[in-house]
């Protein structure tokens, strides 16, 4: 709405039309409460209304590219949580796929099942933060306090599987580091059985509120062509009524064998883009629990008494002799392995190759192109965030809003900001 | 994903010749993928460089072509290629590449465009054709030194203003004495 | 250091206790008030910006330690916790947040990024190497990211530090002066001349004031050291 409107609805209030004021230019950042993560906003303002709005990034620039070019795969691979730190499982499934796939490493399907489970939970906190920080944004505390609650819940059975809180570090080539811990699977159920009766609590008291809606319903209007038109995926595309999710349409890990439904809206505004990722947590804790069921081999806890078995018995067989009792193998299934073929990480060269991979991750399209030359340093790792493409679109959704827009249509973007610098 | 996905041209060490002097006849047939196929039936000369090791088709194209061949790429009914998700640039050591990852909305297929940047490294900016290009290509120019033509904004994005060179390069040296904070 | 310096025996504080009256310094009234009530500044930059949000979420609650208020300016906190990566760019723009913080202040150095550099001190251009190059730090948390407790722990450890401030040591740090860089047109940080390269290298930009041997031989700097103890722990110990 332009400034002129804007006077002429406001009883009681006589502005002499045709004033001649200055445009302002007002500098947000590079600290702010408000930003996620360092990022500079020079913001030319005409009153309340944005005339041009020009992100500055970079000043989280740490030159992750040139360390993959510096470090062997394996020792550039703990450093890769930190690409995009709230969802670190993505960023290491897309490194990891990429070797695999050049170096034809096989994947069993025990595999696949964890990391799509440990994908979707790190979904869960990533959007949790988001909801959080956003409604934090738009002035709510409490939301803030509610989720990450619900993060520490999950960040236990993150640290019950892989040993830390936040950068994970689990996932090596042609499999995971560890088995799943005894009774953690139950855990898991545990935590989706209860987790959507505490998910209708926040949005009872979020969804219907009268000042979210009026604060974000028609604002930050994105429509597809809008969003084709700077390269933004994610909930934001989708919010817009185009269902690009890739884990449907280019389905990878085993995603093709679990049901569920892609969030979309079509008003295309902030409160759409809202409603899409609390639809999504809905959404992965489905997987979650599909997952569950289908995981072959089942609990951690009996399959590695089943495997101790296994190789005992495989042990006595070889010493057999005859006369002796019958030695009984018990059936080990391929798919229930941890690793797909033993690798000695310290010393391994990949092929010679190049490959490009993307994934679905909480904020859009995740992607990583390597190029390997034969020796156990990559050529060149390459990562795509989606934010650096989701905050270009920035500028022009700005333009001609008013100033106080800003923190619910960027924080509805949901950028995080080592994925824009790397 | 067989042995005969690996094809030799991406090798690190890179022909002794600029790309765009590979003559297709000369160089071991490579088949053409769809969107290849697709391209020379309409009439351009492209390179077909087979997949990568995930199945994805790979192009390249010369930078006389690179603007025409993009149009197509983004309006034709066949290969519908409406966004433009990343540019990588590369630093073989004698010359600079961007590697163009598209992907088509509608039919959900990837495809990987490579234009290579001539001695001094200048490359046509494809951005009338995807805007996205904007700050993928500014990123390139920051961290690489490929000038793109026809950039309506080209000056660096992750690095601070004031620094010097680029530094992907693979011989780049840090030497600047303003930078006081990195010395053990 | 230690500021109870009072007349009385333990018996007679006892004593004075039980009725009502405490006999104390004003140093320890004013630190004890001081301490309790350190206002962080949100200066997240990357990862752990979310391990500082995890500490003042629910379940390690940074606000029972008095941090409840985390204000975003720098003119109205005590603490700046540097959580997070600070690089080329930044900066300059954390250093004038530092100056803007009113006396007196602390920093406290969170992860493994602002101690040393961290992951990225081997082979990257563009982090800085520790943000104890560009501002003076006083407790460094180290880890990748710290867990929260290790944050409250640096917490408790500077709220230590802070009670066994005198009130000497204060004005002197008030006085101190930090800058003696210039930000040339390129917001470049430029050391002035005079400053030799290994200082200003080593220990930060100035020559004088953040020399840590010649602050610690001074006595100027009140480093936390393994023998100071709280009150209640000193009378356990002359107990036994």
């Amino acid at each position: 709405m332009s400034v002129k409107s804007l006077n002429t609805e406001l009883p009681g209030v006589s502005v002499e039309m045709g004033m001649d004021t200055n445009d302002m230019v007002v500098n947000i950042g590079p600290q702010h409460p408000s930003t996620h993560g360092v990022l500079r906003l020079v913001t030319t303002l005409n009153g309340e209304v944005v005339k041009e709005m020009e992100p500055v990034i970079g000043y989280l620039h740490r030159s992750k590219e040139k360390m993959g070019e510096s470090r062997s795969l394996f020792q550039y691979q703990p450093t890769i949580d930190r690409v995009e730190y709230l969802s670190s499982f993505y960023d290491h499934l897309v490194f990891v796929n990429c070797v695999e796939q050049i170096a034809d490493i096989p994947v069993p399907k025990r595999v696949q099942y964890i990391r799509m489970i440990t994908m979707e939970l790190n979904r869960i906190t990533s959007h949790l933060l988001w909801f959080g920080t956003f409604l934090l944004d738009l002035g709510a505390s409490t939301p803030f306090f509610w989720c990450f609650r619900d993060r520490e819940e999950i960040f236990t059975l993150f640290e019950d599987l892989t040993g830390a809180r936040m950068m994970y570090n689990y996932y090596r080539f042609g499999g995971v580091n560890n088995d799943l811990p005894a009774g953690w699977l139950e855990e898991v159920r545990a935590f989706v059985k209860e987790f959507p009766n505490r998910l209708d609590e926040y949005e009872a008291v979020v969804t219907k509120n009268p000042i979210v809606m009026d604060r974000t319903r028609g604002h930050g209007i994105m429509s597809k062509e809008f969003c084709l038109k700077y390269g933004v995926t994610g909930p934001a595309l989708r919010a817009a009524g185009h269902a690009l999710d890739l884990r449907k349409t280019n389905p990878y890990c085993c995603y093709d064998e679990i049901d569920f439904d892609v969030a979309t809206a079509t008003e295309a505004d902030t409160y759409a883009r809202y409603k899409v990722r609390v639809q999504e947590i809905r959404e992965s804790l489905k997987i979650i629990e599909q997952c569950i069921q289908k995981m072959p081999g089942g609990d951690g806890g009996p399959l590695a008494e089943l495997k101790r078995e296994v190789e005992t018995q495989t042990k006595a067989k070889k010493k057999w002799k005859e006369g002796e009792p019958e030695i009984v193998v018990p059936h080990w299934d391929k798919d229930w392995e941890t690793m797909g073929k033993k690798i000695n990480l310290l010393t391994y060269k990949p092929p010679a190759g190049e490959v490009t991979n993307f994934v679905e991750s909480p904020r859009g399209v995740l992607g990583c192109h390597m190029i390997t030359d034969g020796t156990p340093k990559a050529y060149r790792i390459k990562w795509r965030g989606a934010s650096f493409s989701n905050l270009s679109a920035l500028p022009e959704l700005m333009r001609g809003h008013m100033y106080s827009d800003l923190m619910a249509i960027f924080g509805s973007l949901d950028v995080i900001m080592p994925e824009v610098d790397r | 994903m067989n042995a005969e996905n690996k094809m030799p041209d991406n090798s690190p060490i890179p022909p002794s010749h600029a790309p765009e002097e590979a003559v297709i006849d000369q160089a071991p047939a490579i088949p053409a993928g769809r969107i290849g196929q697709r391209l020379v039936d309409l009439g351009h000369t492209i390179e077909h460089l087979g997949n990568d090791a995930k199945g994805t088709e790979m192009i390249r194209l010369t930078r006389e072509q690179a603007l025409t061949v993009a149009n197509v790429l983004r309006h034709d009914a066949e290969c519908t290629f409406d966004m433009m998700l990343m540019v990588t640039g590369l630093d073989w050591k004698t010359h600079r590449e961007s590697v163009y990852h598209l992907n088509s909305t509608t039919t959900f297929t990837y495809l990987i465009v490579k234009i290579a940047a001539d001695e001094q490294d200048h490359s046509p900016s494809l951005m009338p054709v995807w805007h996205a290009c904007d700050w993928h290509e500014r990123e390139a120019y920051d961290l690489f030194g490929i000038n793109y033509d026809g950039h309506p904004d080209l000056r660096r994005i992750l690095m601070p203003n004031y620094w010097l060179g680029h530094p992907l390069r693979k011989d780049y040296v840090e030497d600047d004495p303003r930078l006081v904070w990195n010395r053990r | 250091m230690d500021n109870k310096q009072n007349m009385f025996s333990e018996a007679w504080q006892d004593f004075l206790e039980s009725n009502g009256v405490i006999v104390t310094t004003v140093d320890a009234v004013y630190n004890w008030a001081r301490s309790n009530s350190v206002w962080p500044m949100t200066f997240a930059t990357s990862c752990c910006g979310i391990e500082m949000m995890s500490a003042s979420a629910p379940k390690f609650d940074i606000a029972r330690f008095g941090s409840e208020a985390f204000r975003a300016t720098p003119r109205q906190s005590d603490l700046m916790i540097t959580a997070g990566t600070i690089t080329h760019k930044m900066a300059p723009a954390m250093l004038r947040l530092y100056e803007q913080m009113a006396n007196p202040k602390y920093v406290i150095a969170m992860g493994a990024c602002t101690v040393t550099g961290g992951m990225y001190e081997n082979d990257s251009y563009s982090v800085v190497r520790g943000v104890d190059r560009i501002i003076p730090v006083d407790v460094y948390v180290p880890g990748c990211p710290p867990r929260p407790e290790a944050l409250l722990d640096a917490l408790i450890q500077l709220q230590k530090k802070i009670r066994t401030e005198t009130l000497a040591e204060r004005r002197l740090r008030e006085r101190r002066k930090i800058v003696k860089v210039r930000l040339d047109e390129d917001d470049c940080l430029v050391p002035l001349e005079g400053a030799t390269e290994e200082d200003f290298i080593r220990w930060g930009v100035q020559k004088d004031g953040y020399d840590v041997h010649a602050m610690q031989e001074a006595g100027e700097l009140g480093l936390v050291r393994g023998n100071i103890k709280f009150r209640h722990e000193r009378r356990k110990q002359n107990a036994r």
